[in-house]
């Protein structure tokens, strides 16, 4: 079969109306909030650079090249000296600013996960270099409706959904490019044609040529909404396994030196580094172990994580396994999403492509609102009438 | 105008869609010249969609 008796094939009429009626609802329903999304999304792709201008990031003050870091414990010592009564859930580490240490706590260990407060430490003084914050300014507002629209979980859930309608849309909406495109040369836009005509030009051009960025974004964009499932997932089933010999044990009574953990996790794991620890009792841990989560040094094993289990109290190591393909995906889903592992050139690119999906999204908006208007025969029966002519 | 075959109305989005893969790809995997590659593959459908969706007019 030639692919030209496969394009009659594939492109009947029928087939051509019910791809259309598909692209069609799928993107009336996710439109707004895919809006939404890549609107609050083009201040995100900038987070870094906008919090060193309004003066949120912390850097660590400049010393001597060398300067050695102080022990792990006395910064924790030094943030809870701060924060009486609280509780350690996290201590994280930045790859990017070395000079500090982020030491994450809450009122009781069974507070929600959003409960976290986080202090900024130097690692080299045990200084602390920011106070814990309740969340909230511009960026938070911007994150927080692009990641869940203030809805936790469930918001994250419907966001997800309507992630998985926008990529439906995008597949039928290639599928609906070819008949668009049998008469055109690729990049024909009609400008002196009715502005309907040069917006449907635009949009299909702009559509097919960011296709598979925009595929990839909406995709990996999906995965992260599911984050706390995977992550709940990999709790019950490789961390319980891993720490399985402590089940039923009291929780830890005292606990041992962080620095001695980290160092047999070091052991454990050679030639990488701490990117956080979640302390006892966290939902990354158990009630007995140091979780201390390694990670390497290129852009890729940076963002992938290995879990140490590190009994608290006698500070052996318990356990070690790589994580399994499902947590691994959401790791690696994570970058491709935010565009923020090929410095600042690819977050131009990003904001770019952010905004001709804008376009693309608009303008399907404005087709749809053209077309319901009559201003012209429907865009279908242009396709119809093509592929009528081709059949006959 | 004659019809196009599929091969023709896809063969510039496909190769566009291997740049991009290229270009999401490369960039995982180091820094430097990695990243570059990475923002020829990228920058390709950007610069692409701007050519022709608001550049010189084609003769037409």
């Amino acid at each position: 079969m030639t692919l030209q008796e496969t394009n009659h094939r594939l492109l009947s009429a029928r087939a051509i109306r019910g791809w259309y009626v598909v692209h069609k609802w799928t993107s009336l329903i996710c439109t707004v909030f895919l809006l939404l999304l890549c609107i609050t999304g083009l201040p995100l792709i900038f987070h870094h650079e906008i919090e060193e201008l309004t003066g949120e990031a912390v850097e660590a003050p400049e010393m001597p090249a060398g300067t050695p870091n102080t022990s792990v414990d006395r910064v924790v010592e030094s943030a809870l000296a701060k924060r009486p009564g609280r509780v350690v859930r996290f201590v994280s580490w930045d790859k990017d600013h070395p000079g500090i240490v982020f030491v994450g706590d809450v009122a009781s260990l069974d507070a929600p996960p959003d409960a976290t407060r986080f202090q900024v430490l130097d690692a080299r003084t045990a200084e602390i270099l920011q106070e814990a914050e309740e969340p909230g300014g511009f960026m938070y507002v911007m994150l927080t409706l692009h990641v869940d629209l203030f809805a936790g979980l469930p918001g994250k859930l419907f966001l997800g959904f309507m992630g998985l309608l926008f990529l439906t849309a995008v597949v039928s909406g290639v599928v609906l490019y070819a008949p668009f495109m049998r008469r055109l040369p690729f990049g024909t836009v009609r400008r002196e044609r009715s502005a309907r005509t040069k917006w449907l030009d635009l949009h299909n051009l702009l559509g097919v040529v960011t296709l598979l960025w925009v595929f990839v974004v909406g995709a990996t964009g999906v995965i992260n909404t599911w984050a706390e499932i995977v992550l709940g997932v990999w709790r019950n089933d490789q961390l319980a396994e891993m720490t399985s010999p402590y089940a039923g044990k009291p929780p830890v009574q005292a606990l041992g030196s962080l620095d001695r953990a980290l160092a047999v996790a070091g052991e454990a794991a050679p030639g990488m580094k701490p990117a956080f620890v979640a302390y006892p009792g966290s939902m990354f841990s158990s009630p007995q172990h140091y979780a201390v989560f390694m990670h390497g040094k290129t852009p890729l094993t940076a963002r992938l994580l290995k879990p140490v289990l590190v009994d608290a109290e006698a500070l052996t190591l318990t356990a070690t396994a790589d994580m399994p393909w499902y947590v691994t995906a959401l790791l690696i889903s994570q970058p491709l999403h935010f565009g923020d592992y090929g410095g600042m050139p690819m977050k131009i690119i990003w904001t770019v492509l952010d905004i001709l999906t804008i376009v693309v999204l608009g303008s399907g908006l404005y087709l749809w609102v053209a077309r319901r208007k009559g201003a012209a025969a429907p865009l279908t029966e242009t396709a119809d009438a093509e592929a009528r002519e081709q059949a006959a | 105008m004659r019809q196009l075959t599929l091969r023709q109305i896809f063969a510039v989005p496909l190769m566009l869609a291997v740049l991009i893969a290229i270009g999401l790809v490369t960039a995982l995997v180091g820094d430097g010249i990695w990243d570059a590659v990475s923002w020829i593959g990228l920058g390709a459908p950007a610069a692409v969609s701007l050519w022709y969706g608001w550049g010189p007019q084609p003769p037409t």
